[in-house]
């Protein structure tokens, strides 16, 4: 019978680069400025780190594969190190490895870093891999890009609960406003801009009916974490634990592009995934349990449709929520994106996960500066890699000890 | 019909956005059923978009011109009173003259975010 | 009795305005005003001489028992491999038997009629009970050629067989002449030509009364026996100049197509036979000749059956799903005449594993997915494991053909920011009617044409060009229905 991961491990260090364009830094130099703040913050010795996962999505771009680029960037003292790519939920998935490795009890300290390195590609966005996609997928996979695949949902979204596109738009627009105001607040955010609704609607379509201000953009950075025992982190001498509460993760396995019953309006996996999160975190009202939450917003609409996959805004019902400004940082209800989320603090695949537990730790040790909100117990970090239609989730909820 | 407050963007003014920016060009009106169309123009360049660059010219439709510029926002930006396009088959056809007339791949059209919406 | 079982025809939606090309490159070769009358079919960036082989046996075929198909023959000048057999690609996407014959018929534009009259003797023979053949072709020229103004894309296919035949065949008289108006040598994108004076004096006008005059001889008849005269010549005067060598008026002649499609090559007798069968009545004789290093010239005789052939797209319905380019720039890019720019993100690999084409070609090039065996579901792509959640069952599943199903568009987008020849890229989820589901490009409509709940239909065209390897990816897309 298993008994879940709460409690079972604590966060004693993390670090973050700035994200953005960063021409200046390659692949090393990021991971070595995550790494360098994480272990100050834990303050211990590199050698006291026993295992290390490291996570990256298009290694063939910057560091290549394996996990040789971790242990000779760091200088790791010879021990286990594995990579880890599950598309967009990597970083989680690199966390989910050193949390697993110290609550198993297989080692006691553990660090996980993702990065991401890609403006290094001499083009923009996400690289092309063609025919290195996989070799059947090549044969017959429909050209599409991401803002095509998510503009669908979107669309059946609106559809289903009637609700125009113009105002659809309105509670698009809405959700991008305040990711832009909170990332505005952000010195490590890639865009520091506030906008107003005006400008995110009046902006041209991507893919419609998604707009600029809809889309995230690719960013350089990355993110780590070092994890140890409870136990462990108070003979260190830390106090006032961030645990973790739960990890999990769901795929697609086909169904919802191959048989006959999804209807386009909301994620397989998340919806799965959440439910087997809460039970593992002990928590039976999310609306009211959690103090607030780090979406996967690649577009508006992901985002907007997550609130109800996550259980916290009824089916159908996110939109009411949205401009009711229940997700505002300063709304009274669940600040999301509290750090400016993909669309502005930044989304380098590998590390983006890492970058969302960076945020609800320091909320909760209220290092969180002109974001802090008033005594966070429960953070929630979401990720979903791939489309509408066939993705990764990944699920992870932290907070104060004995929450 | 309902009319609107209007505020006109500021031309030449690059907008910034994550995966890319935008910029209103110039401002014009056309002659739509006996009525006076606003709209403007302008580019996007999506350089940055996790997903692939693109971009294209767009035009975006403001509405009817009930007052034209008769007042001003907190900003100092001129304010116009809009009636605001909302049927499908007239914008349609104001989409299909501006796509010929000025060159743009995008025709939008405002919704005022003042308009009554209560999901 | 041997002959013609059914007929289908394709002919690419997209016709453009030969003024168009006046507009552009006019002042370069104002010539070409001679020839600007009318419009020419194109291609879609997605077809070729292969994909629009297929079309046309589709149509073809349609309502027949297809598994009762014994050999295929593709005519073309302008197959996408010069090895790898092209007619096995089209019997492929047809889902035929594997235990049936396949020849490239090549290199002249009468390959079209000598692949009938082999069919013929094949089916004489007793050695085959139907064969089909499909000639197609997508000749590229040199931007403001006459050749240009004068060709067009287009296929004809024709079931040959020896039940409810439609038009008797009759007999043959061919000759092969190694006169050389046009060449293209190994190495070369376009053709050569020599003057066109000679081409028409001592080409067309004598090698074609020639080769009809042979065959009215050897069958004892005259032209006075014959309802129609099909023969091709893109020069319109000398068209008709033909016909008064060898003594055809005026309805008896077969419009040479000039004005609504241009001369598509070596299907051009197939596919104004076609033209000419879709306006035959029982009892008409029907001569068809062809052109290129000598001509064949075959007579048919129309049956009652013709009467009982079901309804098909043909060559009317192809000229009627119509849509106009006036855009002459686009019929350049769609040709690769100019060399536009695609950023480095089109560098990517573009390389084909053909193990696993082999292994996946019924999917692939087929469409053909699963259908379970234990709970019925249908699935596209067949699997190992039936995608039921209730069911779930490991290998279960029989091959299930989508090919000819349609489907229901579930949801769908146009894409700004996928690396296309024309954007935007359409593409969405489509529903079949009958169970199964996928996500398809959608090929040859507008954005604005497309909506949700909309009915699609299948079309096999190119995926991918590799240009590296010069191999062209096949698959399947979504049409309008």
């Amino acid at each position: 019978m298993s008994t879940g991961i709460k409690d079972k491990v604590a966060i004693i260090g993390m670090g973050c680069t700035k994200f953005g364009e960063r021409w200046d830094a390659g692949a090393e130099d990021l991971m070595v400025e995550a790494f360098e703040e994480a272990i100050a913050d834990a303050g211990i010795e590199k050698n006291q780190i026993q295992a290390a996962w490291l996570s990256d999505c298009f290694e063939e771009i910057h560091i290549g594969k394996s996990a040789l680029p971790l242990s000779l960037t760091l200088r790791l003292p010879n021990i286990p190190a594995t990579r880890v790519e599950n598309f967009c939920a990597s970083g989680t998935e690199a966390f989910r490895g050193a949390v697993y490795a110290v609550a198993s009890g297989a080692c006691d300290i553990a660090l996980a870093l993702g990065v991401e390195k890609l403006k290094d590609i001499g083009y923009g966005g996400l690289p092309n891999s063609g025919s290195n996609s996989g070799s059947l997928n090549w044969l017959w996979m429909p050209n599409l890009t991401a803002p095509g695949a998510f503009a669908q949902l979107a669309t059946a979204y609106a559809a289903k609960y009637k609700y125009s596109i113009d105002d659809l738009k309105r509670v698009l627009a809405h959700v991008s406003v305040k990711s832009h105001a909170n990332g505005a607040l952000n010195p490590k955010a890639h865009l520091r801009t506030p906008i107003t609704e005006d400008q995110a609607i009046s902006s041209p379509m991507v893919a419609h009916p998604l707009g600029l201000y809809d889309c995230c953009g690719v960013s350089d950075g990355a993110a780590a974490a070092i994890v140890t025992t409870p136990e462990i982190a108070k003979k260190l001498g830390k106090k006032d634990l961030v645990t973790v509460k739960a990890l999990q993760l769901a795929l697609s396995n086909g169904e919802e592009v191959q048989f006959n019953e999804w209807d386009s309006t909301y994620f397989v996996s998340t919806s799965k995934a959440s439910v087997v999160a809460y039970k593992e975190a002990g928590i039976k009202d999310p609306r009211k349990e959690i103090s607030m939450m780090e979406l996967h917003d690649c577009f508006s609409i992901t985002e907007l449709i997550t609130y109800e996959d996550l259980g916290i805004s009824p089916r159908g019902g996110a939109p009411k929520d949205v401009l009711d400004g229940f997700f505002d940082l300063k709304g009274g209800g669940v600040p999301a994106q509290v750090d400016g989320g993909l669309k502005c603090f930044g989304h380098p695949i590998g590390a983006s996960g890492l970058r969302m537990l960076y945020e609800m730790y320091l909320q909760l040790h209220g290092r969180a500066d002109q974001r802090q909100l008033k005594d966070p117990k429960l953070g929630l970090t979401h990720n979903l890699g791939g489309f509408p239609f066939m993705n990764v989730v990944s699920i992870a909820i932290v907070g104060k000890e004995g929450v | 019909m309902e009319v609107y407050k209007y505020t006109h963007p500021k031309l030449g003014e690059e907008i910034e956005a994550i995966s890319g920016h935008y910029s209103t060009e110039k401002e014009g009106q056309i002659d739509y059923n006996g009525r006076q169309v606003c709209y403007s123009t302008g580019y996007s360049i999506v350089d940055t978009s996790c997903c692939g660059p693109g971009g294209c010219g767009f035009a975006f439709v403001a509405g009817y011109i009930v007052h034209w510029k008769n007042g001003k926002d907190n900003h100092g930006s001129d304010t116009s009173d809009i009636e605001p396009i909302t049927d499908s088959g007239e914008k349609q056809e104001i989409r299909n003259l501006l796509t010929k007339s000025v060159h743009v791949q995008q025709v939008n059209f405002w919704t005022p975010q003042t308009a009554v919406f209560k999901p | 009795m041997v002959g013609i079982v059914s007929y289908g025809g394709y002919v690419p939606r997209r016709r453009l305005n030969r003024m168009s090309v006046i507009q552009e490159m006019g002042w370069y070769i104002p010539a070409l005003m001679m020839v600007a009358n009318g419009e020419r079919s194109m291609c879609n960036w997605d077809e070729d001489s292969l994909t629009m082989a297929v079309a046309s046996a589709r149509d073809c075929i349609s309502g027949f028992d297809k598994s009762k198909i014994d050999g295929i023959f593709l005519a073309t000048t302008t197959p996408p491999f010069a090895d790898r057999q092209n007619s096995g690609i089209v019997a492929t996407a047809l889902n035929l038997r594997e235990d049936i014959v396949t020849a490239d018929f090549a290199s002249s534009l009468k390959s079209g009629t000598t692949a009938l009259i082999s069919a013929v003797e094949a089916l004489k023979s007793g050695e085959k009970k139907n064969v089909l053949v499909a000639a197609s072709d997508h000749r590229r020229t040199k931007s403001a050629s006459f050749y240009e103004m004068w060709f067009g894309d287009g296929s004809a296919s024709l079931l040959l067989g020896n039940e409810n035949v439609i038009a008797e065949y009759k007999g043959s008289f061919s000759l092969s002449l190694d006169f050389v108006d046009h060449y293209r040598g190994e190495s070369q994108k376009f053709d050569y030509t020599w003057e066109e004076r000679w081409i028409r004096d001592e080409g067309y006008a004598k090698i074609i009364p020639q080769a009809v005059n042979g065959l009215f001889k050897k069958y004892g008849i005259t032209i006075k026996d014959v309802a129609k005269v099909v023969y091709p010549c893109f020069i319109s005067r000398e068209h008709k100049g033909i016909a008064k060598k060898i003594g055809a008026s005026k309805e008896q002649v077969v419009d040479n197509m000039h004005e609504v499609t241009g001369e598509t090559g070596a299907a051009h007798p197939l596919l104004m036979l076609t033209a000419a069968l879709e306006q035959s009545k029982p009892g008409d004789k029907i001569v068809v000749a062809s052109f290129g290093q000598g001509s064949d010239a075959l007579l048919f005789e129309v049956t009652e059956h013709i009467t009982k052939l079901a309804p098909r797209r043909g060559v009317k319905g192809s000229l009627e799903n119509r849509k106009e380019e006036a855009s002459y720039a686009k019929f350049l890019k769609f040709n690769d005449l100019i060399n536009a720019e695609t950023g480095i993100r089109a560098e990517a690999a573009t390389q084909t594993a053909l193990t696993t084409l082999w292994r996946n070609k019924k999917m692939i090039l087929g469409f053909v997915g699963g259908k379970c065996k234990k709970c019925g579901t249908v699935q596209y792509p067949k699997t190992n494991v039936c995608v039921n959640p209730k069911c779930n069952a490991f290998h279960t599943q029989e091959d299930y053909e989508f090919s000819d199903k349609e489907a229901k568009v579930m949801s769908f987008t146009g894409d700004y920011l996928a690396v296309s020849v024309e954007p935007p890229v359409l593409y969405g989820m489509v529903q079949f009617d009958g169970g199964g589901r996928t996500l398809l490009d959608f090929t040859d409509c507008d954005l604005e044409n497309v909506q949700v709940g909309q009915t699609m239909k299948l079309s096999f065209r190119k995926k991918y060009y590799d240009k590296d390897r010069g191999f062209t990816g096949y698959f399947w897309k979504a049409i309008l229905k």
